[in-house]
């Protein structure tokens, strides 16, 4: 690499930062003073560069940057009056369920108003050309970008180090309960800092329109990798979001200028990794005062009692006898259910129990698909023989992975849980060559003797509810005793013995192996997998199947696995826009039940 | 040979000295106070013997072993339990199996997947739970005991491995007068029949007073006077530093 590509690819990587600091600070600025993990953030973003465009067509470019972050700041203020509001005080994950829905209402949206298609952005007036930079041509815009970053980073720093605004933000940052006792108002407080942060989002997204084209996959990348940057630079520090999207950036730009585009989301990962190693909250961050401690209400373990022991065995009865009754159609959702029945169980195994909160709990499952279907596809090995080993790939991933979540917690260990998988996605979706990219993998058929429906419907009931039985006994033994130990009371549990980041780290990869299990059931029962079986939508399933059936139950999973699943099915069979409909209900659950779903299936003395 | 010896600890934090060369010694079967201000470096002490923070010199020693940067868990397997200033137990576990748990764990069985964790090691759990009398309560979950219950219950904990040595910062910290005297008296009556060595830290000079075999006084991170409680409440320098008498 000569000297003057260097010089190029560092530019780049500046250009490159200065949006994605814009949206990390706002991330940031959000999280620090309403304790709410904006998963929407990403969607700001992308509304941005859609308002941008379409404004740009009519009014010109240099009126379409401050209209669309206007836009986007106004969207902001009315989502934070309307919804945020309504659900300060509720658990965590039910914040970020509902940020979630979010995601999905705004990304249908601009699908319905924006269409499928990419949309390319115009060149900005005055700075189309390119100029010279050590005998390389760079361009002008580039350089207006890397200007910008840094005003952007100084007129925040003045907000809040020199207005009386910005010492309230500080304050609350700092001390929310102390700041609200001083008297000041919070509810403006919050509504502005929402506002502003989708602002910096919305101009972020904007900005950007002449450098890459508005689509609809952006929101999700866009806010996984502002995860990365707010957790390697430490949540709600905006010194620290600047200076870590100056780290992401040039690696990526780094990467991608010496020819190994591919390996940008290793690279990413390895600095994470590193980051998070040497100082687990981040560069610029401090370990957060105690986080909530999800189970301390909940109540002991108790044996299965008799009445649920023979409904079980009345429901493996009925399950059993299914195939003599219906066919085709019925036996295809009763083995989706099944699947996603284990996937949602070896994902409450973590949570629950572990208190372990993970947000990307597909890539395990992915993983497990993706390992028995190159088996299969790749490596011509047997159904029987994929189907077994298929599931080390989603147990390998998860002790790889899980060993630097174990170390982290609360919305932490939750954000990085995302971009791990974020980043399994990507590498899957963009390996072409191995994967089948974005098109998959097709024909894994199951083995000759296993391809009747019915058939494939047995083996899949058979295995679930083995795997279902051993993940439930390990919660019964001293493994599962010692988790929720460790997660009451991680003082307590230190103090006689027991190594909770080991037993954590355990529980993870276990619970990537029957994920991994569930994937490699769903691979053969689909005949071929595709990047969208371990995406983060998948991922949030996992978490609403959980939580709908009640986190706080063994059984509670299997449940709203079956009722999501059914659900789902039927909604995206009958309503074109169903993701907005998923999502409105989910807003619903949540502005209802603040408290939890979980609330519901609580109150059946059975479900327990 | 003492239980508990420490030698020389210091520690400083951001420049300010919490702890200047303190020693000392607590012996099997006897009950060791220590007491001073805030700030005097007590917490300080503790955390250290405990293993929740490294000495920047000095020693800990537990019958001959060096205890000195070893993490909480491995100090608790040579010998050591704690009760905390706020008692800490698993709120989602009934009072048995929270001592089931520690005995799972001396056992070396908690990572065991298969046996169903409910059914072992019930007679000994009840056995030490008759020892802090709370074996009628065995079946309630721990969430929903009274503060006095969750103290008593805490200390079977801690004695479920049984130790060499004690440790119990503000033993009676949130409690009613007659409940303090209750638990000092059974943890008194537990250690000495066990002959266990028991340091505590404590505000009320009372509970002090009344079950300490000896003091130990902290003042600005050094020993200032120690032994006999007569002894100790009779110094000059204690007066001092608790009356501020000259």
């Amino acid at each position: 690499m000569t000297y003057s590509s260097f010089l190029i690819q560092f530019l780049n990587g500046l250009a490159s930062a200065s949006t994605l600091f814009m949206v990390a600070a706002g991330l940031s600025l959000i999280f620090g003073v309403t304790r709410i993990v904006n998963f929407a953030h990403g969607s700001l973003y992308m509304l941005g560069m859609y308002i941008a465009v379409a404004c740009a067509e009519k009014l010109g470019f240099w009126w379409a940057i401050p209209i669309a972050a206007l836009g986007v700041c106004a969207f902001g203020a009315l989502v934070e009056m309307l919804l945020l509001r309504r659900i300060y005080g509720a658990p965590e994950l039910l914040q970020l369920l509902a940020t979630f829905a979010l995601v999905l209402i705004v990304k249908d949206y601009a699908l319905w108003q924006w269409g499928p298609d990419d949309l390319l952005g115009p060149r900005a007036p005055g700075l189309k050309d390119a100029v010279e930079i050590a005998g390389l041509r760079f361009p002008e815009y580039d350089l207006f970008l890397i200007v910008v970053g840094p005003l952007v980073l100084a007129a925040l720093w003045l907000l809040l180090s020199r207005t009386r605004w910005g010492t309230l933000v500080r304050a609350a940052t700092e001390d929310r309960e102390m700041a609200g006792a001083l008297g000041v108002n919070q509810k403006w407080l919050f509504t502005g800092v929402f506002a502003l942060g989708a602002l910096l989002a919305g101009l972020g997204g904007a900005l950007q329109i002449p450098r890459e084209p508005a689509t609809l996959m952006i929101d999700l990348s866009v806010v996984s990798d502002a995860f990365v940057v707010v957790v390697v630079g430490g949540l709600g520090s905006i010194g620290g979001a600047f200076a870590a999207a100056l780290l992401i950036a040039e690696i990526k730009s780094f990467c991608i200028g010496l020819g190994f585009s591919k390996l940008t989301l290793v690279a990413e990962f390895i600095v994470m990794a590193v980051v998070l190693v040497i100082r687990p909250w981040g560069l610029f961050g401090r370990k957060p005062g105690g986080t909530r401690a999800p189970g301390s209400a909940e109540r002991p373990l108790t044996p299965p009692s008799a009445r649920l022991l023979a409904a079980l065995g009345a429901l493996a009865c009925a399950l059993a006898l299914l195939p003599l009754v219906s066919g085709g159609y019925v036996l295809v959702l009763m083995t989706d259910m099944l699947v996603f029945a284990l996937f949602a169980v070896s994902l409450h195994f973590i949570m629950g129990p572990a208190g372990l909160h993970s947000f990307g709990h597909a890539a395990y499952f992915g993983l497990g698909a993706y390992g028995a279907g190159l088996l299969a596809a790749r490596a011509g090995a047997p159904m029987e023989l994929a189907l077994g080993l298929g599931p080390l790939a989603g147990g390998l991933g998860a002790l790889v992975f899980g060993w630097f979540c174990v170390r982290l917690s609360g919305v932490y260990l939750a954000m990085l849980t995302l971009a791990f998988a974020q980043i399994a996605w990507s590498v899957v979706f963009q390996w072409d060559a191995f994967t089948g990219g974005s098109n998959g993998i097709i024909g894994i058929w199951p083995a000759p003797w296993l391809s009747s429906k019915t058939a494939y419907y047995y083996l899949t009931l058979l295995v679930c509810a083995a795997a279902i039985a051993a993940l439930w006994r390990a919660l019964y033994a001293p493994f599962g005793y010692a988790l929720r130990a460790a997660r009451d009371s991680p003082l307590r549990a230190d103090a006689i013995g027991i190594d909770a980041r080991r037993l954590q780290w355990a529980a993870f990869t276990l619970s990537g192996l029957f994920a991994g299990m569930a994937g490699a059931l769903y691979a053969f029962s689909k005949g071929s997998i595709s990047p969208e079986s371990m995406a983060v939508p998948r991922s949030v399933d996992g978490l609403v199947m959980v939580l709908l059936g009640g986190i706080q139950t063994l059984t509670g999973p299997v449940w709203g696995a079956a009722l999501f699943t059914w659900l789902h099915d039927a909604a995206s069979r009958e309503i074109d826009y169903w993701r907005a409909a998923l999502g409105g209900v989910l807003l619903l659950l949540v502005l209802a039940f603040p408290q939890g779903i979980a609330g519901l299936a609580t109150r059946w003395p059975s479900s327990r | 040979m003492a239980v508990l010896s420490v030698e020389r600890l210091s520690k400083a934090y951001d420049g300010v000295q919490a702890l200047r060369g303190v020693s000392f010694a607590v012996e099997a079967g006897e009950l060791v106070a220590m007491i001073g201000p805030n700030g005097a470096g007590k917490t300080t002490c503790f955390n250290i013997v405990n293993g929740q923070i490294r000495p920047d010199a000095g020693e800990v020693v537990l019958e001959g072993k060096a205890l000195t940067g070893l993490a909480p868990r491995a100090i608790w397997r040579l010998g050591v339990g704690r009760t905390f200033q706020v008692a800490a137990t698993f709120g989602s576990m009934t009072v048995r199996e929270n001592v089931q748990m520690a005995l799972l764990s001396h056992e070396r069985l908690s990572g065991s997947l298969f046996l169903p964790a409910r059914n072992l090691l019930v007679e000994e759990a009840d056995a030490l739970l008759g020892d802090v009398g709370m074996a009628d309560q065995a079946r309630r979950a721990c969430a929903e005991l009274a503060y006095g219950d969750l103290k008593r219950v805490e200390l079977a904990i801690a004695l479920a491995h049984r130790p060499r040595l004690l440790l119990m910062d503000e033993p009676t910290a949130g409690m009613a007068q007659e409940e303090r005297q209750a638990l000092m008296t059974l943890a008194a009556s537990l250690a000495r029949s066990d002959r266990l060595a028991v340091l505590f830290t404590e505000h009320d000079m009372d509970v002090v007073f009344g079950f300490a075999d000896r003091v130990i006084a902290l003042h600005g991170g050094e020993v200032i006077a120690a032994g006999a409680p007569a002894q100790v409440r009779s110094d000059p320098r204690v007066r001092e530093v608790y009356l501020g008498d000259a």
